[in-house]
């Protein structure tokens, strides 16, 4: 049944086919089948999600999501529900209240199945970083899923759940979703109230959808985005009615292709495989020229020095005073702070955390943090001018397919290099969406990324959508 | 280049003790990350404006009423350390 | 050798409000520990701050209040410090954009008026408690993120009296606008002195000490006298004063080291990102500076020029809007000004003094006041008698008529009733007749004190005194 797209589901359940109880214990069935090797569910939520289902089952299925089993990446914080955020700092943390997009959710008759495996704070491209083990990708067990939503990715793609939550702060969602084959969407910052989600950089955060075809990712955005009044920086935009316009033609839309996502920074697979998009998306009527981002190569360096700035403060409250780890060692204040952060928090999390703090002590703010606020600004300059002659831009998502657990561990700089074609939409803000559009020789997946105008979700569905009509790669599942 | 010293000067603002042992790794691995960020200083960006906010908006507030405030048991649940319904910590020097 | 003092001040007060500047909690005082926090306040993971307006309005009130220019367009930015008591690792509050900057606030020492210098004022989040133990501290979140509003002042205040009338009179604008309670005992109001001298003629500042927690305006001007007698015997000397935070002993009367500063604390200051930009347009500031009441130092020169009170009667009038309100609503209830004042300095003022009490919980009334003030004034009483009617019009209530009456204190002016009882008295007294002409003045004395004693204290003396002598020359 799970394979089955949300409307069917949804049809399903009105015709009295299938009870949203059976879809949560199929969604458990799956889990026990596959995650002991895939690990990408931290925690499960089976006693509540099958009281929830139960009373979901006597209730009329008035919304779309009424009795469908999502996973939540474990930096959502849910009420009474172990939120991890990967890190031993959390192992044993119980929240005491729930993200807006978990009230929206629930209210919306949807069934968190549990909690989803991420790298530690969501820092890393490939969930090695997790106190929680590795999660493997279901394409081929020996390679990443990708990061840092690679829990969220890898139920997803292997159909434990048909939609997941995640997060995305420099491609979070969006290089796991075209590792694993997916869509992951990273909607336009502020469309997605952020209470609750657990902070790394607060200006570039932003909660992203994880699912199999562009209509249920875009069922459970309108389900979750809209104004917040506990968020100060959510949007009070109206949500558009996403699933109401996808199905318009493209033809006649104009899209641009950055000339320096297609340089040599990407493998030629990929590049092979956008190509090969480009190809499709004319023969719809649209139009794609190519275009420039001519900053693209300070890109890694802004987001590296923001995204450590911004943790290194948002990171402080895990202190071992009021929840988290506590160090046995520690018996005066300043060794419990020292001690059980030093504990709690990984070697990538504390690495980050000490180059945040240096970019923003007295001597170095100016030329660091300071500065990096101002390439956004030109960063954005360089999208504006795209966008005053293009509706959206396309490319790839990352630079190469999935690599190998362990292949890239001690390689840092050229993971960080990895997220160059993701981080410009979070330093500006913007939505931008994976989605599958091809294999590679090894048969690993590979990603289209489509990024657009602010809360112009819309226009990204809709050419997202028209390209699933034409493909077939959305259909593809990996053997498990 | 940051030196061992920088890097534990840094730990001690961030407040997590650094081991000894693995410094040198540490030290290292942090200045080819600074080395990779330091790319942005080719740029002359004097006049450009800082981008603080992405989704920029003005004046968004709350109103002043007060709710109810938060059930204490389960806060204190999650504390380490509780008495007389306050966290406890070993002595705060006094500031 | 010579030396100049410089201090500056830098005051926190605690803005009026009903639920915190970040969180929707209770902004309350005096709550049992942590019953009135938010998740918010606890710096959970995934939470979010939200702006209290009334915060937002409350600062541009005191901002303007201080005759500060305003900043159009503010973001928030975070301080990181790691405290048990600050729970998310960072505070709130506006480093690179305050509020307001460049204000005044005009004081007076000994019949000088100067101004003393505000730099800027700016909106932040106060921390939790600590109360210590032996071992060990117990942190309570209640305070954690009340709404304050930080007043730094520039280095130009040269005295530990001008320092005291600066908080005097910060304290008085910020009392007259409503925007704190400034209760320095329940800390709604805190004050540091940063305190240094040089040798006249040197540009250069001198060593500074920061004066921590000073907790009354006396304790204020005793904490800044001591350093500075401290300050100059040291230079004298010839040591090298060391940049300390003190706090003042108020039993031993002298301040004592905290702790010695090693090079400034590094808060890695930057912009707060979820919090969106704050946007005060002159229409804002128009309503704002509408919305403000007359300022103390507006009512001292309506009380110098208008009611010509002397400059000191009128400092010490406006000190308390409590005061200051009374003795407007007893004039306005037709009391002469200086009288008024008279009262309101001396008898009002000693009586809750001694009492430890506040007008408001008193029965006494502007419109019982000036009744009282007129009755002294056309003749029904003496001021003598007055000092029994007021302490009856204080503790009791009622008119002043009716207390009067009541203690039948009415003063006798009735010419004829009172040429009757002298006619009595000298009659009975001819040896005092007698005495008087032969030049001994004391003599009337005694028959003055004849004629109160059958009145029962109660005739007018001026009166007694004219008839008096009017029949004796008679005789």
């Amino acid at each position: 049944m799970l394979d089955r797209s949300i409307r069917e589901l949804h049809q399903a359940i009105k015709n009295q086919e299938v009870t949203p109880s059976q879809l949560v214990n199929e969604s458990y069935e799956k889990i026990s089948q596959h995650d002991k090797v895939l690990n990408s569910f931290v925690t499960l939520n089976e006693e509540r999600a099958h009281a929830q289902a139960k009373s979901l089952d006597e209730q009329p299925a008035k919304h779309v999501l009424h009795g469908i089993p999502v996973g939540i990446k474990d930096n959502i914080i849910t009420k009474d529900l172990r939120t991890t955020c990967g890190s031993k700092m959390l192992a044993d943390f119980n929240p005491v209240y729930n993200a807006t997009v978990i009230e929206k959710l629930v209210a919306a008759g949807a069934v968190p199945v549990g909690k989803l495996n991420m790298d530690e704070f969501a820092m890393g491209s490939s969930n090695e970083t997790s106190y929680f083990g590795v999660v493997r990708n279901p394409w081929n067990t020996d390679y990443v899923p990708g990061g840092s939503s690679g829990g969220s990715a890898a139920a997803v793609a292997a159909g434990l759940v048909p939609v997941a939550l995640g997060s995305d702060t420099g491609g979070s969602v969006r290089q796991p979703a075209a590792l694993t084959g997916i869509v992951g969407m990273k909607p336009t910052y502020g469309r997605i109230s952020r209470y609750g989600l657990v902070a790394f950089a607060s200006s570039f955060d932003q909660i992203g959808i994880f699912s199999r075809t562009i209509e249920d990712n875009a069922l459970v955005l309108e389900a979750i985005a809209g104004l917040d009044p506990m968020d100060n920086t959510s949007s009070p935009l109206p949500v558009e009615d996403y699933t109401a316009k996808i199905k318009k033609p493209v033809s006649g839309m104009r899209v641009g292709v950055p000339a320096e996502y297609m340089s040599d920074i990407v493998t030629p697979e990929v590049r092979a495989a956008v190509e090969q998009a480009i190809e499709i998306y004319r023969s719809l009527g649209v139009t794609v020229e190519e275009v420039h981002m001519p900053h693209l190569k300070y890109v890694v360096p802004a987001y590296y020095i923001i995204a450590p700035s911004e943790a290194s403060s948002n990171l402080s409250r895990f202190d071992g005073m009021r929840f988290g780890h506590r160090s046995s060692e520690a018996t005066d204040i300043e060794s419990i702070f020292r001690k059980s952060r030093a504990e709690g928090f990984g070697d990538e999390v504390k690495r980050r955390i000490l180059i945040g703090t240096y970019c923003l002590s007295a001597g170095h703010f100016d030329s660091y943090y300071m500065k990096a606020l101002k390439l956004r600004t030109v960063v954005k300059e360089d999208f504006d001018a795209i966008f005053k002659e293009f509706d959206a831009i396309i490319g790839p998502t990352t630079t190469a397919p999935a690599f190998k657990i362990g292949e890239n561990k001690e390689k840092t700089i050229d993971m960080y290099m990895n997220d160059i074609l993701t981080i410009p939409a979070n330093l500006v803000g913007l939505p931008a969406m994976s989605i599958p559009a091809g294999f590679s020789s090894d048969g690993l997946p590979i990603g289209l990324q489509l990024t657009g105008k602010h809360f112009d979700e819309a226009t990204l569905y809709q050419l997202g959508h028209a390209f699933e009509q034409v493909t077939d790669y959305h259909t593809k599942r990996p053997t498990l | 280049m940051l030196e061992t010293k920088d890097i534990l000067k840094i730990g001690d603002l961030a407040k997590i003790e650094l081991d000894q042992q693995d410094m040198e790794k540490v030290t290292a691995k942090i200045n080819e990350i600074l080395h990779l960020v330091d790319t942005i200083q080719e740029l002359d960006l004097d006049h450009v404006e800082p981008m603080i906010h992405p989704n920029p908006l003005q004046n968004v507030f709350r109103d002043d009423q007060p709710q109810a405030a938060a059930e204490l048991q389960p806060l204190l649940a999650n504390v380490p350390e509780v008495q007389d319904e306050q966290i406890k910590v070993p002595t705060v020097l006094k500031a | 050798m010579n030396f100049e003092t410089i201090i500056g001040i830098e005051v926190h007060a605690e803005i009026k409000s009903n639920a915190k500047i970040y969180s929707p909690a209770p902004h309350a005082y005096g709550e049992a520990p942590n019953t009135m926090t938010h998740v918010i306040d606890w710096g959970y993971p995934g939470v979010l701050p939200t702006l209290n307006k009334q915060v937002v309005e409350q600062a541009l009130r005191a901002a303007l209040a201080l005759n500060c220019e305003i900043t159009h367009e503010m973001s928030f930015d975070r301080k990181n410090y790691f405290y048990p008591d600050n729970p998310k690792g960072y505070q709130i509050t506006q480093d690179r954009t305050p509020i307001g900057r460049n204000g005044y606030i005009e004081i007076e020492v000994n019949g000088v008026k100067k101004r003393i210098g505000v730099t800027r004022v700016h909106i932040e989040e106060d921390a939790g408690k600590s109360t210590h133990y032996d071992g060990y501290s117990l942190v309570d979140l209640n305070r954690q993120g009340a709404p304050l509003i930080e007043i730094v002042s520039e280095p130009e205040i040269h005295t530990a009296e001008e320092a005291a009338a600066y908080i005097e009179q910060l304290r008085a604008i910020l009392l007259y606008t409503d925007v704190s309670d400034v209760k320095m005992e329940e800390g709604s109001m805190r004050c540091d002195a940063n305190v240094s001298i040089r040798p006249i003629g040197q540009e250069a500042f001198g060593t500074k000490s920061e004066l921590k927690n000073l907790n009354s305006i006396s304790n204020i001007q005793k904490g800044i006298e001591f350093e500075i007698t401290r300050q100059t015997k040291s230079l004298l000397a010839g040591e090298v004063l060391r940049q300390e935070t003190r706090r003042f002993d108020e039993a031993a009367r002298q301040t004592v080291v905290m702790r010695v500063k090693e090079g400034a604390s590094d808060y890695r200051y930057y912009p707060e990102a979820d919090l969106s930009t704050l946007y005060i347009d002159h229409e804002w500031i128009s309503r704002a500076k509408a919305s403000l009441p007359e300022l103390p130092q507006q009512r001292r020169l309506r009380y110098e020029n208008a009611m010509e009170l002397t400059a000191y009667d009128a400092q010490v009038l406006t000190l308390s809007k409590e005061t200051s309100d009374f003795f407007d609503a007893t004039v306005a209830a037709g009391a002469n000004p200086k009288q008024a004042a008279n009262w309101m300095m001396g008898e009002v003022q000693a009586y809750l003094n001694k009492n430890q009490l506040v007008l408001a919980q008193t029965p006494l009334t502007p419109q019982t006041l000036a009744e009282m003030i007129n009755l002294i004034e056309d003749g029904t009483i003496s001021s003598k008698m007055a000092k029994k009617v007021f302490m009856h019009l204080i503790e009791k209530g009622g008119s002043a008529d009716a207390a009067v009456d009541k203690l039948g204190l009415k003063q006798i002016s009735d010419t004829g009733l009172i040429t009757d009882i002298v006619t009595a008295v000298l009659d009975a007294n001819p040896q005092s007749i007698e005495d008087f002409k032969n030049g001994k003045d004391r003599a009337i004395g005694f028959l003055v004190g004849q004629i109160m004693k059958q009145t029962k204290g109660q005739a007018n003396p001026q009166v007694v005194n004219q008839i008096l002598m009017a029949e004796i020359s008679k005789r």
